[in-house]
C-alpha cells in the first residue's frame, strides 16, 4: 500500500476556482469600502480574524494531538499543517487593519478617551503602541510555533529512524500554554475592545469554541474533497468521517454551552455596563442574533444527531458549510453593531456583500492550503501513530 | 429448558473472525460467540443488528426536557408566581440549565437501565460458562444443534483452525 499513496497535486480547477473567488472577494471589498469605509473596515477585520482563527486551529489540533500522542488525526494531519501556512498572510492583513484602527476602535480617539473616566483608566493597556506590540508578539508566537511543529513533522518523514516524538510532545505542551494565553489576548484586543466599556471574562473561551468549530469544519470539508478527488483512497474510511462528524456535533454543542454561559450570567446579574452588549443586539440585530443560534447550534444538532448522518459525506459537507458561514456571522455580530452605532451608520445587518467578501478570503485560504499541501507528503509516513490511525475501528 | 449446543474452541481471534464470515456465507445460524476481549469486526461478521439503545436515550432525553420545562413553568409561573431578580415569571434563559440537566439525567439513567435490560443483566445473574478459559484466552463459537448440520459445522470450524469441537447441553437463553 505504501507505494500507492498519491501525493496531492494542485489542480488547475482548484486554482481557477480560488482565483475566481478571490476576484469576487476583491470586488466585494472594494464595493463595501466605496459604499461606506466603515463597512469596508468591518468586513476586512472580521474576515481577517476569521481566517486567522481557522489557521490557528491548525496549530491547536497539532499541539493537542501531539501532547496526547493521538492517532485519530494522523491520516489527515497534513491538512491542519497546511492550514497554519495562512498565518503569515493573516499577519500582513492584520497589520493592514492599523489604518482602520480609528474607524473600528473607539479607544483610539484621544478626545473620547479624555472625556471618559473609564477609558482613561484603561489607557495603560488600551493604547495603539501597546496594541500593535501585542499583535506582533501574538503572531510571532503563532508563526514560530507553526514552523516548529511543521519542521518536526517533516523531519519525522525524512528520518523515520530518529525518535522525535519526545520533542513533538515538548513543543506541543509549551505551545498549548502559549496558545491558551495568546488566543485570550487576541480575543480581548481585536474583538472585545471594539466595545471598550464592556467586558466578559469568558470571551477568550467563546472565541476558542468558534475557532474549534470552524477549524474542524474546514478539516472535514478538505478530507471529503480530497477523497472525492481520488486522494487518500483506502486510507480515509467511513469510521474516520464518523470521528469528524462527532467532533463537529460535539464542539457545536460546546460552543452553545459557552454562548449560554456568557449570556446567562450577564442576563441574570443585569449590570448596565455588561448588558449593553446584548441590549444593542436585541434592539437592532435581533433577527441575526437568534439566527446565529439556529445556524450554529440547532442546525448541526439536528442534522448530525444520528449515526448515519455522521458517516454520510454529503451530510457532513452540508453541515461543515453551514457552520463555516454561521461562525462568520457570529464573528460579524461581535464586531459590527458597536462600530455601526458609533458611526451612526444606517447599515444594519448582514448582507450579500459580506458573504461575497468572505468568499474572497475563503478562496485565498483554499489556495494557500492547497499550495502548501501539494508541497508535502499527503500522508505523514514517519509518524509512529499513523498505523494505529489507519486501522481505526468503531 | 436445556438445549444442545455444538461448541468450537479457537485460540486466535483472526481464526474465529474468518470462521464467522464463512459460516454466514454458508447461511449457518451462529448462536453466539464468546470472546475474552472485543474483536473488531465481529459484530458486522455475525450480522448483529444495531442496538435500539440510542433511540431509548433520545426519547428519554426528550421526556426529561419536557418534564423540566413543565416543572419550571408550573412552579414559577402558575402554582406560586414569585418575582426573582426582577425577571418575568417565565424566563427562558433561567430555564436553560435545569432543562439541560434534566435532559441529561433522564437520558443517562434510562440508557443505563435500558442497557442492562437489553443485555438481560441484573444483580446476581449467573452467566453460563461453556469453557473455563473463555474469559482468558480462548474463543468459543456456539451453534444450536437443531438448526445446523453437525458434520458441516465441524468441518468448517476445523478448516479455520478450531482446536476442539464438542457437544454440550446447557440452559442458555
Amino acid at each position: 500500500m505504501e507505494t500507492e499513496i498519491k501525493n496531492y497535486e494542485l489542480s488547475g480547477g482548484v486554482q481557477k476556482t480560488s482565483m475566481a473567488l478571490i476576484a469576487v472577494g476583491i470586488v466585494a471589498m472594494i464595493a463595501s469600502f466605496v459604499i461606506n469605509p466603515t463597512v469596508g473596515w468591518v468586513d476586512f477585520l472580521v474576515n481577517t480574524i476569521y481566517f486567522v482563527l481557522v489557521a490557528l486551529s491548525g496549530i491547536f489540533f497539532l499541539a493537542v494531538t501531539g501532547v496526547m500522542q493521538a492517532s485519530w488525526i494522523t491520516p489527515y494531519k497534513r491538512i491542519p499543517e497546511a492550514m497554519t501556512k495562512f498565518l503569515p498572510i493573516g499577519f500582513v492583513f492584520m497589520l493592514a487593519t492599523y489604518f482602520g484602527l480609528h474607524t473600528i476602535y473607539e479607544w483610539t480617539h484621544t478626545e473620547v478617551v479624555l472625556n471618559d473616566p473609564i477609558l482613561k483608566e484603561k489607557t495603560p493597556y488600551l493604547n495603539e503602541t501597546f496594541y500593535m506590540i501585542r499583535m506582533v508578539v501574538i503572531f510571532a508566537i503563532w508563526i514560530l510555533l507553526g514552523k516548529k511543529l511543521l519542521s518536526l513533522s517533516k523531519d519525522q518523514d525524512a528520518n523515520p529512524e530518529k525518535d522525535l516524538q519526545h520533542s513533538i510532545m515538548k513543543t506541543s505542551a509549551i505551545g498549548l500554554i502559549l496558545f491558551g494565553l495568546t488566543i485570550s489576548f487576541a480575543a480581548f484586543d481585536w474583538i472585545m475592545s471594539v466595545e471598550p466599556h464592556w467586558f466578559s471574562t469568558i470571551f477568550g473561551v467563546y472565541i476558542f469554541a468558534g475557532m474549534f468549530v470552524t477549524g474542524i469544519s474546514f478539516t472535514t470539508l478538505s478530507v471529503i474533497k480530497l477523497r472525492e478527488w481520488g486522494y487518500m483512497q483506502g486510507i480515509i474510511s467511513d469510521d474516520h468521517l464518523h470521528d469528524l462528524g462527532k467532533w463537529m456535533f460535539g464542539i457545536s454543542v460546546f460552543w452553545a454551552y459557552i454562548w449560554i454561559s456568557q449570556y446567562l450570567l450577564i442576563w441574570y446579574a443585569n449590570i448596565p455596563e455588561e448588558t449593553e452588549y446584548y441590549v444593542m443586539r436585541h434592539h437592532h440585530w435581533n433577527g441575526i442574533f437568534f439566527f446565529n443560534l439556529a445556524i450554529n447550534f440547532l442546525a448541526p444538532f439536528v442534522l448530525l444527531m444520528s449515526r448515519g448522518a455522521k458517516r454520510n459525506a454529503g451530510r457532513l459537507k452540508l453541515v461543515a458549510c453551514i457552520l463555516m458561514v454561521g461562525h462568520f456571522i457570529d464573528l460579524y455580530l461581535m464586531v459590527a453593531p458597536k462600530v455601526f452605532e458609533h458611526h451612526n451608520a444606517s447599515v444594519v445587518g448582514f448582507g450579500i456583500i459580506q458573504f461575497l467578501s468572505w468568499l474572497g478570503f475563503f478562496g485565498l485560504f483554499i489556495l494557500v492550503v492547497a499550495k502548501s499541501l501539494s508541497k508535502m507528503n499527503l500522508i505523514p509516513k514517519g509518524d509512529p501513530n499513523l498505523d494505529e490511525g489507519l486501522h481505526l475501528h468503531q | 429448558m436445556k438445549k444442545d449446543f455444538i461448541l468450537a474452541t479457537f485460540e486466535d481471534d483472526r481464526h474465529v473472525l474468518a470462521a464467522t464470515k464463512k459460516a454466514r456465507d454458508k447461511n449457518m445460524p451462529i448462536f453466539d460467540i464468546y470472546t475474552p476481549f472485543p474483536v473488531h469486526g465481529l459484530d458486522e461478521a455475525m450480522g448483529i443488528k444495531r442496538s435500539i439503545l440510542p433511540y431509548v436515550t433520545l426519547v428519554a432525553g426528550a421526556m426529561g426536557l419536557l418534564i423540566a420545562i413543565a416543572l419550571q413553568v408550573y412552579t414559577n409561573a402558575i402554582d406560586w408566581p414569585i418575582i426573582v431578580g426582577g425577571k418575568p415569571f417565565n424566563s427562558i434563559p433561567a430555564f436553560v440549565p435545569i432543562s439541560f440537566e434534566l435532559t441529561v439525567l433522564f437520558g443517562a439513567h434510562t440508557t443505563v437501565a435500558a442497557f442492562l435490560a437489553l443485555n438481560k443483566l441484573y444483580p446476581g445473574k449467573q452467566p453460563h460458562i461453556f469453557h473455563p478459559e473463555q474469559t482468558c484466552h480462548t474463543f468459543i463459537m456456539a451453534f444450536e444443534k437443531n438448526s445446523v448440520n453437525a458434520e458441516e459445522v465441524s468441518q468448517l470450524v476445523k478448516e479455520f483452525g478450531a482446536v476442539e469441537v464438542k457437544e454440550e447441553s446447557a440452559d442458555v437463553k
